[in-house]
């Protein structure tokens, strides 16, 4: 029961040191270290002794005679090379077909997060706006909305006024969006009178249930799916074009 | 013409040139390639197709040490070749005993035919000795005390660091010192591991 459960007091490490010291890869001061260690230890010497005659029977294995020549033809060369080429064409075909897989799994992605897009402008009420967005010729039509809905404005106003943020932002991206085509800037109108009046629609747009955090909320997820767009829409872009490229380099070949 | 000079050719389109290459290392790269894999045959294979990947990659080749080079492409074939046996078992001990039959041949060193059948017994022993060992740990200890490269050689060819070259030494030395005393009545009587025997 006293005596120690592993029969050997010896580490890996031990061997480590002693493989080592047969190839005198040990610093002076690991050799002084262990041959201490080995002048006092009998077990450590017959380990040493072990490890040693290892090694000089793998010095001792026998070599094996060449069974031929290895030596190249043209024939051999010209054969390799052509298989060469072909494995070559081969592991083109599998990036193409990755290539194609990447492409399709990005437009699907791509395909999802406008559709996502969409829906939360829907649940939001942003459609108003971003219908003339996705038509920019249709954009007159937000100002001259209905007189009736601009009369109803005044209860909804104060609403606008805590939620400041969320039309202002979302105007800004229409213009951003519209300005090009838009016929807006050549109205005459003052550009803060068409905030205003842009504004006031959208809120008008904006169901009366929704509370205030629910309008905030959409812009924030609102500008994170804009962005996720962008991306996916380049990641797109590259990947089409280096599917092109290597379709034309493919017949090339 | 030292190696750097015939490669230079070999890049210049003179196989002939490579061939002297081949014939110098053809002996170092089919017996790593044995020592590797365990088979004569796919040791041959591997060989012959470890010097075709090597001249069609001459170009790459900028290292000081040809040899060092050469062997770095003549494991990873090897590597290829156990891995696309592995769906086959494993040969045991009592497998390469009943061998008789091998299909490889010892070099000559002018012995007596008894001294020729002791090295035969001696080389199946080490063999499946060796063939126990994890590949990396079988690579470095037949680099290294099979075909003598230095440390700083063996970490060029598998290219991995001195502190791992060292451990993994000398792991695959004591695994051999275990296997080889578990079946100490496998070699024969004067390659024997037991302290009484030694000089």
């Amino acid at each position: 029961m006293f005596l120690p459960k592993s029969t050997s007091p010896y580490s890996p490490q031990d061997d480590e040191l002693l493989s080592a010291y047969l190839d005198g890869r040990l610093t002076p001061a690991e050799v002084a270290r262990l041959e201490a260690r080995l002048a006092t230890d009998p077990e450590l010497r017959r380990r040493l002794q072990e490890l040693r005659r290892v090694v000089q029977l793998l010095a001792q294995a026998p070599r094996l005679a060449v069974p031929r020549a290895f030596v190249l033809n043209e024939a051999q060369v010209a054969a390799s090379a052509s298989l060469q080429a072909g494995e070559r064409g081969l592991r083109r075909s599998g990036w193409l077909r990755g290539l194609t897989l990447a492409t399709a799994v990005v437009a699907l992605a791509l395909v999802f997060t406008l559709g996502v897009d969409v829906w939360s402008q829907r649940q939001t009420g942003v459609t108003v706006l971003m219908a003339p967005a996705a038509q920019p010729e249709a954009a007159v039509a937000v100002p001259t909305a209905p007189p009736e809905a601009l009369a109803v404005a005044p209860p909804a106003e104060d609403m606008a006024a805590a939620t400041m943020e969320a039309p202002t932002e979302v105007t800004f991206t229409l213009k951003a969006m519209t300005t090009p085509e838009s016929s807006l800037p050549t109205e005459g109108a003052e550009p803060m009178d068409q905030r205003q009046v842009q504004a006031a629609p959208t809120v008008e747009g904006t169901p009366l249930a929704l509370s205030q955090t629910e309008t905030a909320a959409p812009t924030i997820g609102y500008g994170w799916l804009r962005v996720l767009e962008i991306i996916l829409t380049a990641a797109l872009v590259v990947l089409v074009l280096a599917m092109v490229l290597m379709r034309r380099r493919r017949s090339i070949q | 013409m030292d190696d750097k000079h015939l490669v230079m050719a070999a890049r210049r389109g003179e196989l002939a040139a490579f061939n002297r290459l081949v014939l110098h290392y053809q002996s170092v790269a089919y017996n790593v390639a044995f020592r590797i894999i365990g088979d004569a045959e796919a040791a041959a294979d591997a060989t012959q197709d470890a010097f075709l990947k090597a001249y069609r990659a001459l170009d790459s080749f900028r290292g000081d040490s040809f040899r060092a080079w050469l062997l770095r492409i003549v494991t990873n074939t090897c590597y290829d070749q156990l891995r696309a046996r592995r769906r086959r078992p494993s040969t045991g001990l009592e497998d390469m005993t009943e061998d008789v039959e091998h299909t490889w041949r010892l070099a000559e060193a002018g012995e007596s035919p008894d001294e020729y059948a002791e090295r035969v017994e001696l080389n199946r022993v080490l063999q499946w000795a060796l063939t126990q060992l994890p590949p990396e740990q079988r690579t470095v200890v037949v680099l290294s005390d099979i075909e003598g490269l230095s440390y700083e050689e063996i970490a060029a060819v598998m290219n991995i660091r001195l502190g791992t070259v060292k451990s993994r030494l000398s792991r695959a030395r004591a695994r051999l010192r275990d296997l080889l005393q578990q079946h100490q009545e496998l070699l024969p009587s004067r390659y024997r591991l037991s302290s009484e025997s030694l000089p």
